[in-house]
Protein backbone atom coordinates (compact mmCIF):
# COMPACT_ATOMS: atom_id res chain seq x y z
CA UNK A 1 0.00 0.00 0.00
CA UNK A 2 2.61 2.57 1.03
CA UNK A 3 4.42 1.61 -2.07
CA UNK A 4 1.11 2.39 -4.37
CA UNK A 5 1.36 5.42 -2.48
CA UNK A 6 5.02 6.08 -2.76
CA UNK A 7 4.30 5.96 -6.73
CA UNK A 8 1.23 8.12 -7.16
CA UNK A 9 3.57 11.03 -5.58
CA UNK A 10 6.42 10.57 -7.36
CA UNK A 11 3.90 9.97 -10.65
CA UNK A 12 2.66 13.71 -9.93
CA UNK A 13 5.44 15.30 -8.91
CA UNK A 14 6.85 14.79 -12.30
CA UNK A 15 3.33 15.94 -13.89
CA UNK A 16 3.92 18.86 -11.62
CA UNK A 17 7.66 19.56 -12.91
CA UNK A 18 6.89 19.02 -16.27
CA UNK A 19 3.72 21.49 -16.10
CA UNK A 20 6.44 24.11 -14.92
CA UNK A 21 8.85 23.86 -17.29
CA UNK A 22 5.81 23.69 -20.45
CA UNK A 23 4.92 27.14 -18.55
CA UNK A 24 8.07 28.75 -18.31
CA UNK A 25 8.68 27.90 -21.93
CA UNK A 26 5.43 29.95 -22.99
CA UNK A 27 6.10 32.61 -20.86
CA UNK A 28 9.60 32.87 -22.69
CA UNK A 29 7.85 32.85 -25.91
CA UNK A 30 5.44 35.10 -24.77
CA UNK A 31 7.75 37.58 -23.60
CA UNK A 32 9.82 37.19 -26.72
CA UNK A 33 6.70 38.11 -29.06
CA UNK A 34 5.45 40.51 -26.67
CA UNK A 35 8.84 42.95 -27.49
CA UNK A 36 8.16 42.69 -31.37
CA UNK A 37 4.67 44.59 -30.74
CA UNK A 38 4.03 48.63 -30.59
CA UNK A 39 0.79 47.73 -28.78
CA UNK A 40 -0.31 46.14 -26.00
CA UNK A 41 -1.61 42.70 -27.85
CA UNK A 42 -5.23 42.23 -26.25
CA UNK A 43 -6.25 46.08 -27.77
CA UNK A 44 -5.04 45.42 -30.76
CA UNK A 45 -6.56 41.92 -31.66
CA UNK A 46 -9.88 43.77 -30.06
CA UNK A 47 -9.99 46.60 -32.06
CA UNK A 48 -9.23 44.31 -35.46
CA UNK A 49 -12.27 42.30 -34.64
CA UNK A 50 -14.69 45.01 -34.43
CA UNK A 51 -13.00 47.00 -37.84
CA UNK A 52 -13.62 43.74 -39.28
CA UNK A 53 -17.20 43.33 -38.58
CA UNK A 54 -17.80 47.02 -39.24
CA UNK A 55 -15.81 46.61 -42.92
CA UNK A 56 -18.48 43.87 -43.27
CA UNK A 57 -21.55 45.28 -42.32
CA UNK A 58 -20.48 48.47 -44.24
CA UNK A 59 -19.34 46.45 -47.44
CA UNK A 60 -22.93 44.25 -47.31
CA UNK A 61 -24.77 47.54 -46.64
CA UNK A 62 -22.93 49.10 -49.38
CA UNK A 63 -23.48 46.32 -51.78
CA UNK A 64 -27.12 45.67 -51.20
CA UNK A 65 -27.42 49.21 -52.09
CA UNK A 66 -25.36 49.87 -55.25
CA UNK A 67 -27.05 46.47 -56.07
CA UNK A 68 -30.56 47.91 -56.11
CA UNK A 69 -29.06 51.08 -58.47
CA UNK A 70 -27.77 48.21 -60.72
CA UNK A 71 -30.75 47.00 -61.13
CA UNK A 72 -32.96 49.75 -61.66
CA UNK A 73 -30.68 50.94 -64.37
CA UNK A 74 -30.89 47.03 -65.92
CA UNK A 75 -26.63 47.31 -65.66
CA UNK A 76 -24.09 44.64 -63.72
CA UNK A 77 -23.25 45.78 -60.45
CA UNK A 78 -19.92 45.56 -60.88
CA UNK A 79 -20.32 48.22 -63.72
CA UNK A 80 -21.22 50.44 -60.75
CA UNK A 81 -18.25 50.58 -58.31
CA UNK A 82 -16.39 52.98 -60.02
CA UNK A 83 -18.51 55.74 -60.04
CA UNK A 84 -19.17 55.02 -56.43
CA UNK A 85 -15.57 54.74 -55.59
CA UNK A 86 -14.79 51.22 -54.48
CA UNK A 87 -13.17 48.53 -56.38
CA UNK A 88 -13.97 45.03 -57.00
CA UNK A 89 -10.83 44.55 -54.32
CA UNK A 90 -12.26 46.33 -52.06
CA UNK B 1 0.48 15.11 0.62
CA UNK B 2 -1.39 13.82 -2.46
CA UNK B 3 -3.45 16.09 -1.95
CA UNK B 4 -1.41 18.84 -1.63
CA UNK B 5 0.57 18.00 -4.94
CA UNK B 6 -2.79 17.19 -7.03
CA UNK B 7 -3.74 21.21 -5.60
CA UNK B 8 -0.53 22.49 -7.22
CA UNK B 9 -1.14 20.17 -10.49
CA UNK B 10 -4.90 22.10 -10.98
CA UNK B 11 -3.39 25.76 -10.14
CA UNK B 12 -0.02 24.66 -12.97
CA UNK B 13 -2.53 23.62 -15.19
CA UNK B 14 -4.51 26.69 -14.74
CA UNK B 15 -1.31 29.00 -15.20
CA UNK B 16 -0.82 26.80 -18.29
CA UNK B 17 -3.97 27.47 -19.80
CA UNK B 18 -3.51 31.35 -19.38
CA UNK B 19 -0.14 31.70 -20.54
CA UNK B 20 -1.10 29.82 -23.52
CA UNK B 21 -4.38 32.17 -23.91
CA UNK B 22 -1.66 35.29 -23.56
CA UNK B 23 0.68 33.41 -25.90
CA UNK B 24 -1.87 33.20 -28.86
CA UNK B 25 -3.34 36.69 -28.42
CA UNK B 26 0.13 38.06 -28.70
CA UNK B 27 0.92 35.66 -31.73
CA UNK B 28 -2.53 37.36 -33.38
CA UNK B 29 -1.40 40.97 -32.70
CA UNK B 30 2.19 40.35 -34.49
CA UNK B 31 0.45 39.00 -37.45
CA UNK B 32 -1.55 41.74 -37.48
CA UNK B 33 1.01 44.43 -36.64
CA UNK B 34 3.05 42.80 -39.42
CA UNK B 35 0.45 42.76 -41.66
CA UNK B 36 0.03 46.46 -41.50
CA UNK B 37 3.40 47.51 -41.95
CA UNK B 38 3.65 45.20 -45.00
CA UNK B 39 0.75 47.10 -46.48
CA UNK B 40 1.50 50.47 -45.35
CA UNK B 41 5.10 51.19 -43.83
CA UNK B 42 5.07 53.71 -41.27
CA UNK B 43 1.29 53.80 -41.01
CA UNK B 44 -0.55 53.47 -37.84
CA UNK B 45 -2.43 49.50 -37.42
CA UNK B 46 -5.08 48.55 -39.13
CA UNK B 47 -5.07 51.45 -41.39
CA UNK B 48 -6.08 49.63 -44.67
CA UNK B 49 -9.11 48.24 -42.82
CA UNK B 50 -10.54 51.79 -41.45
CA UNK B 51 -9.69 53.16 -45.00
CA UNK B 52 -11.74 50.35 -46.63
CA UNK B 53 -14.63 51.23 -44.29
CA UNK B 54 -14.77 55.15 -45.15
CA UNK B 55 -15.12 53.73 -48.80
CA UNK B 56 -17.76 51.61 -48.21
CA UNK B 57 -19.30 54.06 -45.93
CA UNK B 58 -18.86 56.80 -48.87
CA UNK B 59 -20.48 54.39 -51.54
CA UNK B 60 -23.17 53.41 -49.49
CA UNK B 61 -24.21 56.92 -48.35
CA UNK B 62 -24.01 58.14 -52.56
CA UNK B 63 -25.69 55.03 -53.57
CA UNK B 64 -28.81 55.73 -50.39
CA UNK B 65 -28.78 59.56 -51.74
CA UNK B 66 -29.50 58.39 -55.05
CA UNK B 67 -31.89 55.51 -54.03
CA UNK B 68 -33.59 57.85 -51.89
CA UNK B 69 -34.29 60.38 -54.24
CA UNK B 70 -36.38 57.82 -56.83
CA UNK B 71 -38.09 56.64 -53.83
CA UNK B 72 -39.74 59.88 -52.40
CA UNK B 73 -40.85 60.37 -55.71
CA UNK B 74 -42.63 57.32 -55.72
CA UNK B 75 -43.96 57.50 -52.45
CA UNK B 76 -44.90 60.75 -53.10
CA UNK B 77 -46.66 59.60 -55.88
CA UNK B 78 -48.37 57.31 -53.85
CA UNK B 79 -50.10 59.92 -51.31
CA UNK B 80 -46.71 59.56 -49.32
CA UNK B 81 -45.29 57.37 -46.59
CA UNK B 82 -48.67 56.62 -44.54
CA UNK B 83 -50.37 55.22 -47.94
CA UNK B 84 -46.95 53.77 -48.66
CA UNK B 85 -46.80 52.14 -45.30
CA UNK B 86 -51.10 50.93 -46.08
CA UNK B 87 -49.82 49.16 -49.85
CA UNK B 88 -46.39 47.59 -47.82
CA UNK B 89 -48.67 46.01 -45.41
CA UNK B 90 -51.74 44.89 -47.46
CA UNK B 91 -48.92 43.74 -49.93
CA UNK B 92 -47.41 41.44 -46.69
CA UNK B 93 -51.00 39.94 -46.45
CA UNK B 94 -51.71 39.59 -50.13
CA UNK B 95 -47.99 37.90 -49.99
CA UNK B 96 -49.09 36.10 -46.45
CA UNK B 97 -52.32 34.83 -48.11
CA UNK B 98 -50.61 33.28 -50.95
CA UNK B 99 -48.07 31.27 -48.84
CA UNK B 100 -51.12 30.14 -46.97
CA UNK B 101 -52.65 28.97 -49.95
CA UNK B 102 -49.60 27.33 -51.56
CA UNK B 103 -49.15 25.44 -48.17
CA UNK B 104 -52.61 24.20 -47.83
CA UNK B 105 -52.13 23.02 -51.21
CA UNK B 106 -48.48 21.31 -50.76
CA UNK B 107 -49.75 19.58 -47.56
CA UNK B 108 -53.41 18.61 -48.57
CA UNK B 109 -56.21 21.01 -46.94
CA UNK B 110 -56.55 19.12 -43.42
CA UNK B 111 -57.94 21.32 -40.90
CA UNK B 112 -55.18 21.71 -38.43
CA UNK B 113 -53.13 22.96 -41.01
CA UNK B 114 -55.19 26.32 -41.41
CA UNK B 115 -54.73 26.23 -38.03
CA UNK B 116 -51.02 26.33 -38.98
CA UNK B 117 -51.58 28.74 -41.41
CA UNK B 118 -53.20 31.46 -39.10
CA UNK B 119 -50.43 31.49 -36.98
CA UNK B 120 -47.78 31.78 -39.21
CA UNK B 121 -49.72 34.90 -40.66
CA UNK B 122 -49.36 36.08 -36.84
CA UNK B 123 -45.55 35.33 -36.79
CA UNK B 124 -45.04 36.97 -40.13
CA UNK B 125 -46.72 40.56 -38.63
CA UNK B 126 -45.29 39.87 -35.03
CA UNK B 127 -41.62 39.36 -37.38
CA UNK B 128 -42.32 42.88 -39.02
CA UNK B 129 -43.24 44.35 -35.45
CA UNK B 130 -46.74 45.50 -37.26
CA UNK B 131 -49.58 45.42 -34.96
CA UNK B 132 -52.82 43.66 -35.97
CA UNK B 133 -55.00 46.48 -35.18
CA UNK B 134 -58.30 47.26 -36.55
CA UNK B 135 -58.89 50.37 -38.21
CA UNK B 136 -60.85 51.99 -35.06
CA UNK B 137 -57.50 51.18 -32.47
CA UNK B 138 -55.17 53.00 -34.99
CA UNK B 139 -57.18 55.98 -35.52
CA UNK B 140 -57.49 56.78 -31.63
CA UNK B 141 -53.72 55.55 -31.28
CA UNK B 142 -51.73 58.53 -30.08
CA UNK B 143 -49.85 60.16 -32.91
CA UNK B 144 -46.64 59.74 -33.81
CA UNK B 145 -46.86 56.15 -32.19
CA UNK B 146 -47.31 54.97 -35.24
CA UNK B 147 -44.96 52.23 -36.64
CA UNK B 148 -42.87 54.21 -39.04
CA UNK B 149 -41.21 55.10 -35.40
CA UNK B 150 -41.10 58.85 -36.92
CA UNK B 151 -41.46 61.60 -34.43
CA UNK B 152 -44.56 63.00 -34.09
CA UNK B 153 -45.63 65.58 -37.07
CA UNK B 154 -43.32 63.34 -39.44
CA UNK B 155 -45.25 60.53 -40.35
CA UNK B 156 -46.08 62.40 -43.29
CA UNK B 157 -42.74 62.73 -44.84
CA UNK B 158 -40.67 60.63 -45.91
CA UNK B 159 -37.29 60.45 -44.91
CA UNK B 160 -34.25 59.05 -45.48
CA UNK B 161 -34.23 57.17 -42.18
CA UNK B 162 -37.62 55.67 -43.15
CA UNK B 163 -36.20 54.54 -46.37
CA UNK B 164 -32.91 53.20 -44.90
CA UNK B 165 -34.98 51.14 -41.95
CA UNK B 166 -37.22 49.90 -44.63
CA UNK B 167 -33.69 48.25 -46.05
CA UNK B 168 -32.62 47.23 -43.00
CA UNK B 169 -29.69 49.05 -42.82
CA UNK B 170 -28.46 50.13 -39.56
CA UNK B 171 -28.29 53.76 -39.29
CA UNK B 172 -25.45 53.62 -37.05
CA UNK B 173 -23.59 51.34 -39.58
CA UNK B 174 -23.57 53.66 -42.31
CA UNK B 175 -23.84 57.20 -40.17
CA UNK B 176 -26.85 59.04 -40.03
CA UNK B 177 -28.73 60.76 -37.70
CA UNK B 178 -32.33 60.65 -37.93
CA UNK B 179 -33.08 63.60 -35.40
CA UNK B 180 -30.70 66.09 -37.18
CA UNK B 181 -31.90 63.86 -40.65
CA UNK B 182 -27.90 64.41 -41.77
CA UNK B 183 -25.10 62.25 -42.77
CA UNK B 184 -22.29 62.03 -38.96
CA UNK B 185 -19.20 61.69 -39.17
Amino acid sequence: MAELKAMKISSLQARNAALEQEIAQTRAKLQEVSQELNYPAAATVKKHIKLLHEYNDIRDIGQGLIGMIAENRGVRIGELYEEFGVGLKD
Amino acid sequence: EIAQLLRTQRELEKQLREAREQLETAEQARKIERESRARNEGGEVDDELVKLIGKWRGASRQAAEELFGKVRDRVNRMGGPRAWKEMQKKQQEFQGGWDQEEQTNNHGSDEEDGEAGNVEKRDIYAEYDIDEETENEKSQRARGAGDTGELPGQEDEFTMAMMLRTLNVDLHVIGYDKEQQRWTD
